[in-house]
């Protein structure tokens, strides 16, 4: 395996934001100070009341399995390096549908699971959702690969 | 507000034209786009000047907007639509000329679809293509749209029992259309088995399931009823035509298009339900997309879609419902844009007696829809229209 090419680190101005945050304070997304309503993906304006009062804040983590695919090819080096690769959807309680990195231990429609940040291994913030039963994992900041080995 | 609006009567739909798909080209966009104008004029017996309204859709016309095509061309048309709609751009670019010439705005508009495609330009397409993409889905494998379906797909399966030999049989008879049609790309013969065996790309999506990305160009013109007359044109009418963005924000997967909720109105207006189409072209960038078209637009009831291929056949002279009768992107490639001027080409060319592969017996009438632009974990754009051969 190589590690030639770090995954990729592009994001817009906001999206940079993600990755100002502390992983080990947990999930956190944009929530609008006016109507409450929690946003992804990061945009500048409410997607509901249009306010301008977005603001990074811890939400509950919980979420569904919408749906996952296990991909065999990829547009860049460090995913096709490691092919098979796994994402997925997940419906949050709190709203918004993510895409992430999902844990083997949780591919089944419907499974419940955690929706954690981490850096991966350019340093920047990615999301991966980890089984809801899993015993730690929150608030201790771990590697992606980590993570994704969580049961 | 009817989804319908008011009749298009009067307008002509004319010139279906197709410039040769090719996997990858040197060349740029406005060259595909300039040989589709090119080709045209002759076909319909006008000068370059008469071309007075200009809807173009493009991806890789970047950096250059649509308006640099009128300096590339020494053109001055009165009315210019860049459509950045992906695969609802045909249809909605045939809409809007046809207001513009309905108006008075314009006399003769050219809708064009085209695209170039160069080894690395569909990843730098893909890893560009949009804010939230770039933040929320491309570091998430790098799949480009093929995951984006993939989950759609899958979750579909989950839902309503739909198997991959379903999704198999649309693919098998799109390729029997493909092998008549001389532009189609892939046009040797696909087995269920083959289709089945195929190598997985973004699980449950294999080879079959994903279109082919190549160069090319689709277009037609949009001018009076009298003009096409008396310039000697076979053309269609446009019974109804009905386009919408973001149906549906609060499904937490596409499953349903905004078709579903235009379609009583798209059938009202046009004056005939779904029993009275002789051929249907869907958006095929993944056959399950087909197959919520189907669905949506009430040829079958929804999640009723794999049944409905299990028992009609789908080939252009199978006797059951002739659909993506050229062998759609699936077989033809996905030109980019071309991709969603392929259908709207197509009908047209299958409602005025000119398919250049298999012709549905009697055909006189066509549904077309389009489905374009993810943006994050969906299509944003449909778009339907039913076209009739003109009298």
């Amino acid at each position: 395996m190589s590690d030639s090419a770090p995954p990729p680190q592009e994001r817009t101005s906001v999206g940079k934001q993600m990755s100002q945050l502390d992983p080990a304070d947990g999930l956190k997304l944009q929530v609008c100070q006016d109507c409450d309503t929690v946003q992804y993906p990061p945009r500048e304006l409410c997607k509901q009341c249009l306010g301008a009062g977005l603001v990074w804040t811890e939400i509950d983590p919980g979420g569904t399995v919408l749906a996952h695919t296990t991909l065999h090819t990829s547009l860049e080096p460090y995913f096709s390096e490691r092919l098979p690769w796994t994402v997925g959807t997940v419906k949050l309680d709190c709203g918004p549908v993510v895409m992430t990195h999902i844990a083997a231990s949780c591919h089944g429609r419907d499974a419940r699971v955690r929706v954690m940040p981490a850096r991966d291994d350019g340093g920047t913030a990615v999301l991966v959702a980890v089984p809801e039963s899993a015993a730690d994992g929150v608030g201790e900041g771990k590697t992606v690969a980590e993570l994704l080995a969580l049961e | 507000m009817n989804a319908a609006s008011r009749s298009y009567d009067g307008v002509a739909v004319t010139v279906p034209m197709t410039i040769p798909y090719e996997r990858y080209s040197e060349r740029g966009a406005a060259w595909f786009i300039g040989r589709a104008l090119a080709e045209m004029i002759p076909a319909a017996g006008i000068a370059k000047a008469d071309i007075d309204g200009l809807a173009v859709s493009s991806f890789t016309l970047t950096p250059d907007p649509v308006v640099a095509l009128t300096e590339h061309f020494a053109m001055s048309p009165r009315w210019l639509e860049d459509l950045p709609l992906g695969g609802a751009s045909g249809v909605i670019a045939m809409r809007r000329a046809a207001r513009a010439v309905q108006a008075g705005d314009a006399e003769i508009v050219a809708c064009i679809g085209g695209d170039t495609c160069q080894p690395d330009s569909f990843r730098q397409l893909v890893a560009n293509f949009s804010r939230f993409s770039k933040d929320a889905v491309y570091p998430y494998g790098a799949g480009g749209p093929n995951s984006v379906f993939a989950l759609i797909t899958q979750r579909y399966m989950d839902e309503y029992g739909a198997t991959r030999e379903d999704f198999g049989r649309l693919c098998v008879a799109q390729r029997i259309n493909a092998a008549q049609f001389p532009h189609a790309l892939l046009r040797k013969p696909l087995s269920l088995d083959e289709y089945l065996n195929a190598r997985p790309i973004a699980e449950p999506l294999h080879l079959f399931d994903c279109v082919m990305p190549c160069a090319g160009a689709d277009s037609f013109l949009v001018m009076s009823v009298d003009r096409a007359r008396s310039l000697g044109l076979p053309y269609a009418s446009i019974l109804s035509a009905v386009e919408l963005h973001n149906a549906y924000v609060d499904d937490p997967v596409q499953l349903r298009g905004g078709w579903a909720v235009d379609r009583d109105q798209l059938y009202a207006a046009a004056g005939l339900g779904p029993d009275g189409i002789d051929c249907v072209e869907t958006y095929d960038d993944y056959p399950v997309i087909s197959m919520l078209q189907l669905e949506d637009l009430g040829f079958c009831g929804k999640g009723e879609a794999a049944q409905f291929v299990r028992e009609t056949p789908l080939t252009y002279d199978g006797g059951g419902l002739p659909h993506n009768t050229s062998g759609g992107q699936l077989s033809v490639g996905q030109a980019g844009s071309a991709g969603g001027f392929l259908g709207i080409v197509e009908g047209l060319r299958q409602v005025t007696g000119q398919a250049l592969g298999g012709q549905v017996p009697d055909a006189r009438t066509a549904l077309v829809s389009g489905f374009g632009m993810v943006i994050y974990d969906r299509g944003l754009g449909s778009a339907a229209t039913i076209i009739q051969q003109g009298k």
